[in-house]
């Protein structure tokens, strides 16, 4: 199997991508791991090479909704890359993985002098922004079960394999929705031969199907992802 | 005809040499309610740092639904994303209230930014602000009912015009919150009725508040946290 990497740290010209990874630590991402919690200044990024992690929003009453997920194709703390900030959300581990974890102060010194390197993260960001965009609107608007449909694609896309350890609490908490909401959502997928669900593990059965359930969402946002 | 305060608080916040290389590049303009400064798939050739009015952010749906996804006053800019790199519209982007802007072609502030990092951050900041906001509306879309939701709204327009009163019809309002206009009515009578506002014939006026912030949910406070004052959200 080829070495993992990470897309961003990929297209970038040679140069920058060793001053970059000169202080780069790999550490592995586990499941459940908070990377920081909301309103902590952002201190390191992570460009994942697997795995991902979620970007979380919680209320005050407990609930909670992902933002947005970042695997291999992107990296978590973008925002802090230009200027210090504190972060907005939490981040938490969803799926086992590695990433390059690198200093933020030192990675803005980099951006500060690098043309090229603050290109491919803008493009990245601008990716970022419209898919909250996107997101914010289908949360008002879709069904649970497009919304459960488009979310098991995107983390399909960023997993090694076809089975995804998920509980149903965990899948409720990603979209914001009632455990019964997301069970009744998860047996009409496998109804349709979509996935199949036991025990905490989702087995994408078949993307086709899932694609005719997900929402236009799922496609508008992935432009940014690699081709299979 | 560049004045010495231009209005616009990214653009204040620059000091002296760094404002006035980028208000050198730029040309004032004024924008009635309604104007289009984007629809979805343009190319952003311009970038609008907005002095007074309010424009909205609108995602546009396959079935011609539509959701505000940012509002941007005095605070901010439009086309922000554009600073940096080439970029098309994601959003339509298009005047909630009439006002006035500094508009600046993409390519010119892109050369300004290379050049000038207190450009670079200035907006850095605000587009990271923008992004918290979008992480809690994603979450409070999810979450918040439609009349909480339509106060945060309602509070955030108040926020960004000169006066108490506005002119939105209900069909604009529901349009902005990816709601029924039943809903966004049921909504509104029941903030008129607790004395929050009034609204008649398009025209809402705000009259309390005290009591829109307490039906507004808790994504009010939490989104300009970040985006009234970015600044304050760095150590």
């Amino acid at each position: 199997m080829a070495e993992k990497t990470n897309l961003l740290l990929e297209v970038l010209p040679e140069d920058d991508r060793a001053a970059l990874l000169k202080t780069a630590t790999r550490i592995k991402l586990k499941l459940g791991d908070d990377i920081i919690a909301p309103g902590q200044m952002i201190e390191v990024v992570h460009f994942p090479l697997s795995g991902i992690i979620s970007t979380v929003n919680e209320m005050a009453d407990g609930r909670s909704v992902e933002a947005f997920m970042v695997g291999r194709e992107g990296v978590a703390g973008i925002e802090a890359t230009t200027i210090p900030m504190r972060s907005g959300s939490r981040q938490t581990v969803q799926l086992d993985g590695e990433a390059w974890r690198i200093d933020v102060a030192r990675v803005r010194a980099l951006v500060n002098e690098r043309q090229a390197l603050r290109t491919v993260l803008a493009v990245y960001h601008a990716g970022v922004q419209r898919e909250l965009e996107q997101t914010a609107a289908c949360h008002a608007l879709h069904a649970s079960e497009r919304r459960l449909a488009k979310w098991l694609l995107r983390c399909h896309d960023r997993a090694d394999n076809d089975l995804i350890r998920l509980t149903q609490e965990y899948m409720a908490a990603m979209l914001g929705s009632q455990r019964t909401t997301v069970n009744e959502a998860a047996q009409t997928l496998q109804a349709q031969g979509a996935v199949s669900y036991s025990r905490g593990k989702v087995r994408v059965l078949s993307r086709e199907a899932l694609e005719a359930a997900a929402c236009e969402c799922y496609r508008k946002v992935s432009d940014h992802l690699p081709p299979d | 005809m560049n004045d010495i305060s231009p209005g616009n608080r990214l653009i204040e916040a620059l000091d002296a040499r760094d404002r006035e290389a980028l208000l050198a590049q730029s040309t004032s303009m004024d924008f009635a309610q309604g104007h289009v400064f984007h629809e979805p798939g343009d190319p952003i050739d311009h970038v609008h740092f907005i002095e007074r009015g309010v424009v909205s952010a609108v995602a546009v749906l396959q079935d011609g639904r539509t959701v505000e996804t940012v509002m941007v006053g005095c605070e901010g800019v439009t086309g922000g994303v554009a600073a940096a790199v080439a970029q098309t519209a994601f959003t339509r982007t298009v005047a909630q209230v009439a006002g006035a802007a500094r508009r600046i072609e993409a390519h010119r502030l892109r050369a300004v930014c290379a050049e000038r990092p207190a450009i670079r951050e200035i907006i850095a900041a605000y587009q990271a602000g923008l992004q918290a906001e979008l992480e809690q509306s994603a979450a409070c879309n999810a979450l918040h009912r439609a009349e909480q939701r339509f106060a945060k709204w309602l509070l955030r327009c108040h926020d960004r015009v000169d006066g108490a009163a506005f002119n939105l019809t209900q069909e604009y309002m529901a349009s902005m919150l990816g709601s029924q206009r039943t809903t966004v009515n049921e909504a509104a009578q029941g903030l008129q009725k607790s004395g929050a506002i009034s609204y008649s014939r398009g025209r809402i006026t705000v009259l309390d508040r005290a009591a829109l912030e307490r039906v507004a949910c808790e994504c009010y406070r939490a989104a300009d946290t970040f985006r009234l004052s970015p600044w304050n959200s760095v150590d």
